[in-house]
């Protein structure tokens, strides 16, 4: 049976997991930068389902055999690193336009 | 002493009205935003009014969705009015290099409401007009008569010195 310092931990990291898809979700909606930034929000999501199924499984609420968690958890992990690169990249396709945008403006208006 | 203002223009009689507009600025430095007309298209058009273009800078957020031709090499293409950010940096960028003898004219309010929700769009004008301000620039915001109930446009009301109405432009 897991111990109830873990189950408080697990937790908390599940309630801050959501917090962080709430506060990025609020991010895009405040400068609407990037659709792309909503690939970040969709891993904080998954993640935070990832930590609720290991909770749940943990308190065998759920009953999954070792190999079929196993496979489950991995799979979740490689989706959430997907979407982690695709929210990297487009924001860093967003600041190197800041930089085009700022060094052209330079140039071209000035007398 | 920067002088903000919004002009409440009648649809139909917008594109007059804009030719007039950049006639009252002609002695200062002109960074146009430009969201419904290309930079071609509108440089073409104050040329054939006798307008003198060498103090005209374009930010350019519509060129650049049809991939069309930048005329002069005094514009800045940005991917589009929701852009906000990329608008904001091209702006302050020009502001930096020519100096608070300049007005930002805004054209239009009306547009951004198109491709920006309420509330972000709140946000950007209100920190754009008093970061402007703030620099001693002078802004001149454009809005189609139509959109004058819409939430937006009452803030920018509340933000700008002065409300001129087409009538007043006559």
């Amino acid at each position: 049976m897991i111990l109830l310092k873990y189950l408080v931990l697990d937790l908390l990291a599940i309630l801050f997991q959501f917090t962080a898809a709430y506060l990025g979700y609020r991010i895009y909606r405040f400068n609407r930068l990037s659709r792309g930034w909503l690939a970040i929000v969709l891993g904080f999501i998954i993640q935070g389902l990832r930590r609720s199924i290991t909770l749940l499984v943990d308190i065998d609420y759920i009953v999954l055999s070792q190999e079929s968690f196993d496979l489950f958890d991995r799979f979740l992990a490689m989706v959430i690193s997907v979407l982690i690169v695709v929210g990297i990249l487009s924001m860093l396709r967003n600041f190197e336009s800041f930089e085009v945008v700022s060094k052209k403006s330079s140039e071209i208006i000035k007398f | 002493m920067a002088n903000l203002v919004l002009y409440i223009i009648d649809v139909h009689r917008y594109h007059n009205h804009v030719l007039d507009l950049i006639s009252r600025y002609k002695d200062k430095n002109i960074i146009y935003v430009t969201t419904n007309k290309t930079n071609c298209y509108l440089l073409d058009e104050f040329v054939k009014k006798g307008i003198d273009c060498s103090r005209l800078f374009f930010i350019d957020c519509i060129s650049k969705q049809f991939q069309g031709p930048i005329c002069d090499g005094k514009s800045v293409l940005i991917d589009g009015p929701q852009s906000l950010t990329n608008i904001s940096i091209a702006i302050d960028e020009g502001i930096k290099n020519i100096g608070n003898n300049a007005v930002v004219i805004i054209d239009s309010l009306s547009v951004f409401l198109i491709y920006n929700d309420s509330a972000t769009l709140s946000k950007f004008m209100n920190y754009l007009l008093n970061k402007l301000r703030k620099d001693g620039v002078d802004v001149a915001v454009l809005v189609v008569d139509s959109d004058m109930d819409k939430d937006v446009v009452k803030q920018v009301t509340a933000l700008v010195d002065e409300e001129i109405k087409e009538s007043d432009l006559k």
